[in-house]
Parts: structure tokens; sequence; C-alpha cells
């Protein structure tokens, strides 16, 4: 123990007298271990490069190596890599001794289907392959080159690793014959050196020279990792094969031809549809019946259950057998509401779409099949566009879901195809309104309450209720309802709307609150923040990442205090208000008669807090906690 | 037709629907059962049984409940070779579009494969739905086409045999019943089956049953297999029945609630189940034990009985009878370990060393020797049993008497509803003067004095070796009980709080000084020890480059431990509280000592107990000791019975001088004084020349009480979460 002391002294002190008999590597591990305290490994370089070959159809290879110094002593490195039908590991070797000279072939020690979502099937696997590092500044490298078998999947060249790098290389080697662009996407915050060179083959070597890499890591409630995560998309647009050239995806409409022509493999047979279509429009005459009628059948009735393996990744179910089988994916559901409809007669359309779980830079800015990762249904109706997402169970007819609104949309026009982009509503449309009154009555304070959620606000209410079971709901609707700041029991309450798509969701109580009064002689302090919205909603100063809030939304609440009588109001607090172009906080006390009415109106018009509005986020948050400690007094007087 | 008889009948079986409970079950035939064996075995059922019964219960609002949950288990030795099938059956009404989903995907196993003991394990499946208006349609397993709805699921580590699947089941509506059914065949060498695994089955499910039954059937030539059961908590036991040539075991309950979670409960401790095993005691010679120290998933399966006429009659004094057997065939384990001591001298001294030294020794050693030698990569642990026998053999080589712990762990219920030797948990102490109950090592832990975790838990303790190759009776000693009577205020987590009011800027700045004792100190050890232990590399042979890498692994390996102890202390005060500041004046030495007590030492600012009225300021003083979550209503009714992992003890003493300037009210909202047979909260406030001091007492006495005992326990926790509420006020003068 003793021995050990002193070791880790020397260690604290930078081996200060022994430290020039350090290895180099050992000394390397040692800074790096105290630089990132939290990883097991640093990959001192890193190469990832990009080859392809036209023999069988236009392939592309992906070779990826790492050189990795150990900060662990007994530590299991574990490289995952995914692959589908379309790709496939085709060799994996690692090396190790002095030089790194002596070569291994790598087996994977376990490859299993993706298993993150239970109602969302896919050809994909993630393979494992285990590297053991032995000491601290055991150092090894290993290469793992994946094969494409079409270069249409190959739609992005991603940087960071799992660990940090110190440096490392994207080498795309271009031959002449094939045209490709590299789309550079959040490059700004990272050290990185570009050079082009042309070899005598006449093929032109792209390299990206990345330094100082951090590990990729999700901090939480981030957005999608194409936000943030620097990355080259690739498009490739066409290759001359025999002297001729074969377009890929050169334009927009390429990528809608070739998914055109999935669409039509579909054989779809209406004729199974038709007798419950007219069920469902019979007696109704107007338009937005029928259609919610239709809308609405898909979205409660086909739940959503996704196989999507190979080509269904991108190709419909027929719609007659998704209606029969009553489950699908969201290509599947598309297909059906927009079958029904047409067969109602109304002009429907299947349209692809990227939700906002991708940066806005996957717009059909350029053609990718990572522009788009859902499908809709197209309605045009009176001139325009509606769009009917039937995976959304709680949307009504009239609005869409958060996560496509602002989202660009593809949607079919026979041979060709048009784009259009999705209203994003504004944060009103996600509001709460609260009107509270609160009175003391027998030395108790008690309050009545009329709340309604809109847009957002109700749907994220009906998920959550839909969710529960129904012995536990009147439980959890209490629960609900007495989630304040301070304890109560509800006496009473009505709920109205929670499943009713189109209407705002109402809720109607009363209450008691269960904590004595606060009392000081003849003074009675009380907290009327009831509902302490965005509290404690500090950013962190060590966060890095953006946050999604989800949708943006809108508070306004009106809480009426009578004071009783024999009492006077002796202190009200001050109002705050703070504001910017995207936030709005304005809260205020008015003595009204013989009433206190304190007001909260909240706006919050991003989703997405970008690292830049973090202090602004906080300085706000902070003014509104600062807020919501504040006690009013009031005095017998008596 | 025949289907909408089924519908109907299950209907009628149902209080929903027919307002009458089940009274038979639809699809297995229970009229068979032999009248007068149920007459034999009752007077077995007074003594030890309890039929579970829960009444009557509403259904109404259930999103699904189970008509039916039967599980039967068959081992037909008649056959050339010996077959065990398990079919499992469920019939789920579902009541709900929450249920209707749930049970929209099915997931099964379906394929054959070799077992360990070279059985030949065959997985099947069935499906159906029994539509509301009679008719069955069965859900077909196979479709896997392109279109089709059945996806092969790949799992990770599975042989290339069996494969899981997952199917979604189509056209699934509120009203449908759901039938499914799994089949488990086993075909093997009858020499080679001593014992079927290990059966827990707990007697609740995800839905409220209205009939659950349990089924053993035996189909054998001979006398020689039984079945070792026992109902826990309050479960009655099998009704034994014969059939021709079957032995029938069966267990059923009518309408059982589903589970729910309670708290102050432990996961099987005080909840009710049975566990059963069928066991054949002619086919296992102790001689032909087949463990090795690689075996570690097979190595505790087993009750060792010489004949038929002991092994009915097996008591707890034949588990002692295992435990030295069996320790016996462990030479080769000592042997192999013990060349490795010698040949290594690395320990010159050693022959004169205490026995705790060399145990620390030979743990280290054996460490090594297990995980570069035996354990596979993805191994961390060394089965109980194996680490205690190969360390009882190795101190006795070197003239020590070990003694060794024999014990159940609490979640399988007390020692003395030990029913199989596969529950048995095991550690070893050096020798009778050595008060350091070696648990078996990690692949990184260092020895660890299990005494913390055994207290509250009886055990046997075996002593002392006299002589190890002759088994007897009287150097067995019983010692039951030794530890059992441990108190609340053994256990304790005492926190004392000196506070200094910032009212400008409305922060508080905290110095805790906290104290561990007894297991609060042994857990606080594992759980504050999230991602790296303090934990010396073993000793280095080899080169200067060698050495040095292992001094750089020990130095990093400490900083590591400082740095991530500090985080997660931090994290534990940020889960409650906005923290501006924090830091921690431990050492952390005191983690890394085996004692039994554990202090540590913060200060910290936090900015959210004090806010302002006017020219005062609002106090929530009650919130320092931690928040704590208030009964719900569904809480305040119990099932169970009330659990504790121990008795223990929490303290806090807030001590702060009054703001100049201001006078502290409201002081007598923090006194309780609430005492029970379950424990007591008593808080203490008072100001004392200036100085407020806030003393909390909170103390559950018990580790398993009845549910009767609830409203004494609530009382408590009623108490501890109206403290929590209470504000002082700081009036300016």
């Amino acid at each position: 123990m003793k021995n050990y002391y002193s070791l880790l002294a020397a260690l604290l002190l930078g081996f200060s007298g022994w430290a020039q008999e350090l290895p180099e590597e050992l000394s390397k591990a040692i800074d790096l271990s105290r630089k990132f305290p939290y990883e097991s490994v640093v990959a001192t370089t890193a190469q990832t490069t990009y080859r392809f070959d036209k023999k069988e159809g236009l392939t592309a290879t992906e070779e990826q190596e790492e050189v990795l110094i150990s900060l662990r002593e007994d530590y299991s490195f574990s490289k995952f890599a995914s692959t589908n039908n379309e790709s496939e590991i085709v060799e994996a070797k690692y090396f190790h001794g002095k030089k790194l000279s002596t070569q291994r072939s790598w087996g994977t020690e376990t490859c299993a289907s993706n298993l993150s979502s239970t109602i969302f099937d896919t050809d994909q696997k993630i393979c494992e392959y285990e590297l053991p590092l032995e000491d601290v500044s055991t150092i090894k490298k290993y290469t793992i080159t994946k094969k494409y078998a079409d270069v249409k999947y190959l739609t992005r060249a991603w940087v960071l690793e799992e660990h940090p790098v110190e440096e490392k290389v994207l080498r795309f080697e271009v031959p002449e014959w094939l045209e490709v662009q590299f789309v550079e996407l959040n490059f700004e915050q990272y050290q990185v050196e570009k050079n082009v060179t042309e070899a005598e083959s006449g093929m032109r070597i792209h390299e990206y020279r990345f330094k100082d890499l951090p590990a990729a890591y999700d901090e939480g409630a981030s957005p999608g990792a194409t936000y943030y995560e620097p990355h080259i998309a690739l498009v490739f647009k066409s290759y001359t094969n025999n002297g001729a050239k074969e377009t890929l995806f050169a334009s927009i409409n390429d990528q809608y031809q070739w998914y055109r022509e999935l669409v039509s493999q579909v054989q779809v047979d209406t004729e199974p549809l038709k007798p419950l279509v007219a069920e469902l429009t019979a007696g109704k005459t107007d338009d937005a019946a029928k259609i919610r009628a239709i809308f609405y059948w898909v979205q409660d009735n086909i739940r959503y259950i996704a196989f999507e393996r190979g080509i269904m990744g991108f190709r419909p179910e027929a719609p007659q057998t998704v209606c029969a089988k009553r489950f699908g994916d969201c290509k599947g559901m598309a297909n059906l509401t927009k079958e029904m409809l047409k067969l109602a007669g109304y002009d429907a359309r299947l349209a692809w779409i990227g939700t906002n779980h991708l940066s806005p830079d996957y717009n059909y800015h350029f053609p990718s099949l990572a522009n788009d990762n859902h499908m809709i249904c197209a309605l045009k109706i009176d001139g325009k566009f509606q769009f009917l997402d039937a995976t959304e169970t709680w949307v009504a007819y009239g609005d869409c879901a958060a996560r496509i609104q602002g989202r660009s949309v593809m949607i079919e026009d026979g041979e060709d195809y048009l784009i259009e982009t999705i209203k994003e509503q504004a944060a009103s449309a996600n509001r709460r309104e609260d009107k509270m009154l609160i009175q003391l009555v027998d030395g108790q304070l008690v309050g009545a309450v009329k709340s309604k959620s809109f847009g957002e606000e109700k749907r994220y209410l009906m998920q959550q209720y839909d969710q529960i079971r129904s012995e536990n709901k009147k439980e959890a609707m209490l629960q609900l309802l007495e989630n304040k700041s301070v304890d109560i029991s509800v006496t009473e309450h009505k709920v109205k709307g929670l499943e009713n798509r189109d209407e705002a969701t109402s809720f109607k109580y009363k209450f008691t609150v269960n904590e004595p009064l606060l009392k000081s002689g003849r003074e009675v302090f009380i907290n009327l923040n009831f509902d302490r919205d965005y509290e404690a909603f500090f950013i962190g100063e060590e966060r890095e990442q953006a946050i999604d809030l989800g949708y943006n939304a809108e508070i306004i609440s009106e809480l009426t205090f009578e004071v009783p009588p024999n009492h006077q109001l002796n202190h009200v607090p001050e109002g705050f208000s703070y504001s910017n172009a995207w936030m709005f906080i304005q809260v205020e006390y008015e003595v009204v008669g013989s009433t206190l009415v304190y007001t909260k109106h909240i706006t919050i018009e991003k989703r997405i807090i970008e690292p830049e509005d973090f202090e602004a986020w906080n300085e706000a948050m902070r003014g509104l906690k600062n807020m919501y400690n504040q006690y009013i007094i009031i005095k017998n007087v008596v | 037709m025949k289907g909408v008889i089924t519908y109907l009948l299950l209907l009628c079986c149902c209080p929903l629907f027919g307002q009458e409970k089940i009274e038979a079950l639809p699809t297995i035939d229970v009229s068979k059962i032999d009248t007068a064996a149920l007459q034999q075995n009752e007077e077995l059922r007074r003594k030890r049984s309890y039929e579970p019964n829960f009444g009557e219960f509403d259904t109404a609002n259930a999103s699904a409940v189970q008509l039916l949950n039967a599980q039967e288990f068959e081992y037909d030795y008649y056959v050339e070779e010996v077959s065990e099938k398990k079919t499992t059956k469920v019939q789920v009404l579902l009541k709900d579009a929450l249920a209707v989903s749930k049970y929209s995907e099915f997931f099964f196993i379906e394929g054959s494969d070799e077992s360990d003991t070279g059985s030949e394990v065959t997985f099947a499946a069935s499906c159906s739905i029994i539509s509301r208006d009679g008719s069955t349609r069965a859900i077909d397993l196979q479709d896997r086409g392109t279109n089709g709805s059945t996806v092969a699921v790949e799992l990770p580590g599975e042989d290339v045999g069996v494969k899981y699947y997952k199917t979604a089941i189509h056209e699934l509506k509120v009203g449908d019943i759901l039938e499914y059914s799994y089949v488990v065949t086993s075909v093997g060498n009858p020499k080679q089956v001593y014992f079927s695994d290990l059966q827990y089955e707990s007697i609740f499910e995800d839905e409220p049953v209205l009939y659950k039954e349990i089924k053993v059937v035996f189909i054998t030539k001979e006398d020689q297999f039984f079945l070792r059961e026992r109902g826990m908590n309050n479960v009655r036991g099998f009704i034994h029945s014969k059939e021709g040539t079957k032995e029938v075991y069966t267990w059923s309950a009518k309408n059982l609630p589903a589970k729910t979670e309670e708290r102050f409960e432990s996961n099987v401790g005080n909840r009710p189940w049975l566990k059963f095993q069928v066991w054949n005691p002619l086919n296992t010679p102790s001689e032909r034990w087949p463990f090795g120290v690689g075996d570690v998933g097979n190595s505790k399966r087993a009750v060792v009985a010489s004949s038929v006429t002991e092994a009915k009659g097996l008591t707890m004094s034949d588990v002692k009878d295992v435990m030295l057997s069996t320790i016996l065939t462990r030479e080769f384990v000592e042997h192999e370990v013990e060349v490795l001591v010698r040949s290594r001298k690395r320990y010159p001294n050693l022959m004169r060393a205490t026995a705790m030294t060399k145990a620390l020794v030979f743990h280290e050693v054996f460490q090594e020797y297990y995980f570069s030698e035996v354990a596979g990569p993805d191994q961390d642990y060394i089965s109980d049993y194996v680490y205690v026998a190969v360390m009882a053999r190795l101190l006795r080589r070197f003239q020590h008497e070990p003694y060794i712990m024999l014990y159940m762990d609490q979640e399988l219920g007390k020692l003395s509803q030990l029913c199989f030797y596969g529950e048995m948990s095991w550690l070893i102490r050096p020798d009778q003067d050595v008060k350091f109950y070696l648990k078996p090592f990690t692949r990184n832990g260092r020895p660890f004095n299990a005494l913390g975790e055994l207290q509250g838990t009886k055990f046997f303790e075996v002593c002392p070796f006299l002589n190890f190759s002759v088994y007897n009776y009287d150097d067995v000693h019983d010692l039951v009980n030794r530890h059992s009577a441990q108190q609340a205020s053994q256990n304790m987590y005492h926190s004392m709080k000196s506070l200094t009011l910032d009212l400008s800027n409305q922060n508080i700045a905290i110095r805790d000084s906290s104290y561990y004792t007894g297991k609060f100190a042994s857990s606080e050890r594992y759980t504050a020890l999230p991602r790296y232990s303090y934990v010396p590399a073993p000793r280095v042979k080899g080169g200067k480059k060698k050495k040095l890498i292992a001094a750089a692994t020990n130095a990093l390996r400490g900083e590591r431990y400082y740095y991530f102890r500090s985080l997660y202390y931090e994290a534990q005060w940020r889960e409650s509280y906005e923290v501006v500041t924090y830091d921690t004046l431990t050492t952390w030495r005191n983690y890394d000592i085996l004692n039994r007590e554990m202090s540590l030492t913060e200060t910290l600012e936090i900015s959210d107990l004090l806010a302002p009225a006017g020219n005062h300021f609002i106090f929530s003083a009650g919130l320092l000791v931690g928040k704590y979550n208030k009964l719900s209503a569904q809480e305040r009714e119990r099932m169970f019975g009330i659990s504790t992992d121990y008795p223990y003890t929490i303290k806090n003493e807030i001590r702060f001088a009054v703001p100049e300037g201001y006078k502290v009210e409201n002081l007598e909202a923090f006194i309780f004084d609430v005492q029970t047979n379950a424990g007591h909260m008593v808080t203490k406030a008072e100001e004392v020349d200036g100085e407020v001091i806030i003393s909390y007492d909170r103390a559950y006495n018990f580790t398993n009480l009845p549910r009767t005992d609830w409203p004494e326990v609530m009382k408590i926790m009623d108490a501890a979460y109206a403290f929590t509420q209470q504000k002082l006020i700081l009036k300016k003068v």
C-alpha cells in the first residue's frame, strides 16, 4: 500500500523525477486519460476510405481503419458495425505487436437484429467486434471493410466515432467515370483540411482531414444527429459504363422516378375497400365529414407495425392488404388513406417527407434517400393540399403533428412531382389556457380550475392517457390534476375531449390545499404559483448540444385570488417580463377591487434551443424561477 | 358453432359477463383428479397450506383479463429417452385498445437445439383468436413471405438451430380473446437427467387471472422421481394424485388480481410464489458430480442423497452433507491454485502469516488465476460455491480451520424455506478468530467483508474442518439466528448539516458531514462506485516497462476513483436541488478500508429553498432531509406483507445561525413524535443562542411485517412526507 501511494503521488506530480523514464505510449495514455476521464480508449489515427466499382452494378466499399490506444487495463473494446440486405461486412482484421505488424482475422462475437423498437422491424443488423486491450497504453489497429451492393444506399459518411479521435481522414477515391457530389454538413465547429488530388488514372482523391474529434455522444433531449454531427451527404449523380452515361440520382426528379417505379409495382385492388368507404361516407354530404370519417378510420383501426425489410423499406404495402391485416407501416397507411379517399372521389396522393428528426439540410435540397424517412397522404382539395398522417393517432383532420411541420414534402403528380412545405404552426396552436380561482375558506386555501389544451399539448395528454390501463385511468387522472407545486387534493373534476380529436381537451376541477397556512401573527404568507411551468429548466454549463423541446408552445394563465373579508394585501410581488425574437414571458400581479389577479403568459416559439440561445434561456428561466418563489402577504386587519 | 360455444363458455365463466366465477378449467380436464389422493394430502395441506384467496374483485375496468393461465410440466420416463415437456397456455380477454396494442405482437421461439447435457430441446408455439362471434381464427406463424407478418428476429449469442420470431397479429379487436401456447420438449439420455431446472413461479401476472393452474406430471415405471416443492408466503403446495402410471401434482388458484407495485416490498420475498424441482436421487451418485471450476452455471443445482428413502425425508441437515461432500470434489481445483501459489514464491513469509493475510493472498492469486485461465471474457464473477470450496481447501492446507457460511438470499425467502441445493449462497471466513466474511471475487473486485450484508440474514455456519476427508455430523454446528437480532440503530445514515444563509442571493451554503454504519456503509460502497474500483492491480512480474505500466494503471485507477466518486455524490444532490457549487472534502480512503463505517464531508451551495415574502423570507427547511414522495391513494391499499432489506435509521441534524436582523418563526411545525411498532419518526426544532437546531430521527425497525401492520408504517411515512413540506419564516425585525 505504501508503494502504491508513492506511485500515486509521483503520477499526480506528473512523474517528476522519473517522468523521463516513461515509454512514450504510456506517457501519452496518462495524458489522454486525464484529458478524457470518461473514456476508455482513444484513436490516435483513423481513416475511412471509400472506393467504387462498376463490375456488378455500381458498388462501393467502405474501409475503416483505426489505431487505438487503451486508457484502461483489461478493457474490451467493442466496434459496432451495421449491415442490412444491401450491405455486408466483407473483411475484418486487427493488428498487434511491435509496429502493429501481426495480423489477425477478426470474427464477430455477436451479430443481431436491431431491436430498438418492437413495432419497427428492419433488416438492419448490428455486428459487434471485440478487441481486448490488455494494459494501459496497449496499442492495436483494426480494419473493417463493408461493401454496399448499390451506392444508392450509401447516403452519408459520418465523421465522429464513439471515442475521441486525434486525427481522422475521410478519403474518397472517385474514378473518373463517376460523378459524385459531396455535401458537407455541420463542419463549422471542427478543424478540417480539405484536399483534392488527381491520380494518373484520372481518379480524383478527395480527402478531409479532421483534428481533435470528440466522441459522438447524445446528451439527451437533443435533436437528431444530422443537426449537429459533422458528416458528408453523398450524392451519386451518374456514372459511365461501356461508354454510356447511366444516370443515378442527378436530380430530385431522378429520386422521384425511382420512388414512382416502386409505387407502380404495388398491386392495388380497391374492390375490397369499396364497401368500407361506402359505409364510412354514407349519409355524409360535406367533404370535411367524409374525409374525416376515412382518415379517422385509418387512424383508429390500422395499428402502426412496420416490417421494413429490403425494398419494403421503400415500397408501400398494397392498401387492401393493410386494410385486411389491420396493421401497416407509414407507407402502407398512407397508401390506404390515399386509395380510400380516391374511392370517395378525392384527389389524394402519396407524399414523401423527412420528419424533424432530420435536420432542415435534408429537405430535398439535393437528391438522396436520406431526405425522407416517412410517408403521408397529400389531399388536394379546393386547390390546396391538406396533409394526412394516419400514423399520428390523435391528430385531427386539418392539423399536422409538429414532427412534420415546416418540412418539405415531395408529392406525386403523375410523371412529375411537386415540392410543398407543410406550414409550421405558431406556438399558439399548442397552447394551454388556465383560469384559476383561489379562495381562503375556513382557514384553508381552496381552488377551482378551468383548463384547456390545444394542439401538441392536447395530443401529448391524449397519448399519455391512452397508454394507461383502463383500471388505472382514474387514479392517473387525479395524479395529473394534483401535480402542482403545492400539495392539493382534487375534490371533484370533469374532463372533456380526451378521446375526441376535434375539440380541445378541457379540465374543470376543484381542490383543497393540504398544506397548513403559513402564518406569522396576523400575517398570512401565500405562494400563488401552483403551476411552475418550466421551473428548474436550466441548461447546464457543460451542455454542448441543442435541446429539442418537441414543439413550440404557449401558456396563458390567469389566477384570481379573492382577498378574504377583513384582510388586506400587505405585499404583492413585482412582475417579471422577458422577451426576445423567440421567447416571450410576462408575469403580472394586479389588484382589482378585492381581488388580486395574477397573470402568466409564456410563449416559446422555437422548438430547438440552440447552444447560442442557452444564455438567454437561462436568464429568462432564472427570472421566472425568482418570480415563482415570491409570496404574497395578506393581513387580518380586524 | 364449436367456436361460438367455446366463446360463450368462456364468457359465462368470466365474472364480467356471467356474474359467476369460473368453476372449471375450460381446456384442461381436472375432473380426473384422484379424490382419495386429495384426502391423503389434506393433512399436509392443513399444516402448511393456504388457498390464495383474494375474494371476488372487479374486472370491469381491467384493460385485459387472463381467463386462463396454465402450465404443465410433463416428465415421461417410460420412453427410451427421457422426455420433458413444458406447455404454457394463456387465454387473454382484451378489453381496451391498450391491451389490443400490447398483444398485437407475438414473440415465440421455433426450432431445436442440443442442450448442455446433450438433450435435444425443441420449441414450438401456436396462437389463435377467439372473436366476439365465437369464431376461432388460427394465426399462421409460418407466414413469412415478403408480405408475411412473421419475421425472424436474431438475438445475440443464440445457436443456429433455434430462432426467435415475432409476428404481428392481424385483425385483433377489443373483445377478442387471444389464446397462445408455448411448448418446450426436451429429449435426452435418462442417465444424464438428474434434476429438472429449478422452477420459480410467481402467482400473479400482469393482468388479473380468473384461473391459474400449474401441473407437474411424471410418467415413470419406477418410484424414482420426486417433486421437491414449496409454496411461499401463504401459498399452499401441490396436491398429489395418481392417474394410472402418472404421478400428478396440481396447484391451482382462482381470481388472482393483477400484480401491483407497492412500497416496502421485495421482489419475491413477501409475495406469494411457488418453487419446485423434479429430482431423481438414484441417478445422482455423489462421486459423479459433473462440476468443474468453469461449470459455474451448473454447480449448485442438485441435492445429494444416497437413497430414495433419505431423499423423501431430506431435511435441512442434509444440506450440510451436500456441502462437505461436494467440497471434496474440488480437490483438483485446489491443487491447481496451490501449485500456482507456491510456484510464484511471491510470499516468502506466507507460512508465518495470519489466516486473514493468507486468505487475502489466496483470494488475489485465485482471482488472477481464475480470470486468466478459467473464466471466459464475458464472465465477471465466480460461483460462490466454487470460490468457497477452493478457499476452504487452501486454508486447510495452510493449517487453518475456515468457517463456511451457508445462507439464502433474502429475495428467495427465509433460510427455513430452503428447498433446493441451488438456492444456497456461500461465504467463508478464514478461521474462528476472524470476523471477515470473504465474498467471492468479481473480475476487478477486491476482498470484501460481507458481514454487513449478512446482518439480518439467518445462516448456517459450518466449522471446523477437523478431518476434511471424513464427514462427521458432530463437526457441523448450526448457528441459525446468529446475526438475526439486527437493530435499526446499527444501520444508520446520519447527516449533520451546518448551514449559512445568504439572504441577499437567496442561496444556502451547506457543510454536510454524513456518517454511514452497518448496511448503509456496505451498500454505499457499492452504489457510489458506478464505474471504477479502487483496486490496486496485482503485483506485476516482468520487466521495467511492465512495472511502469502497472504503476501507472494503479495511479490512474486512483485518480478516476476520486473523480467519479465526487461526480456521483454531486449528482445525488442535483437530483433534489439546484446546486450552485459543490466540493468534497473527503479523502475517500475510508471507502477502501474494509471497516463497517464510512464518513463523507461535502460543501455545497444550493439556491432552491429560500423564497422572499416582502421583507421576510420563507425557508423550506423540511426539504433539507431530502424529498419524500407522498403516499398515493392506491399505495394506501396493500395486498402483501411489508419488507425492508434491513432495519435502518436515518438521522439529520440541521444547524444555522439566524441571520442578523431576522427572527425565526414556525419552528413548532418541525416537531413530530410518531412512534409505532414498525419504527418511529421523532423530530425536534429549537433555537438556542441564536442558532436553530433541527434534529430528525426516522427509523424502521423491521425486515418483514404482515400486511395488517401497514397503517403503522404509513404513520411514519406520512410524518416523513409532512416534515418535508414544513417551512420556516425568517421575519425581519
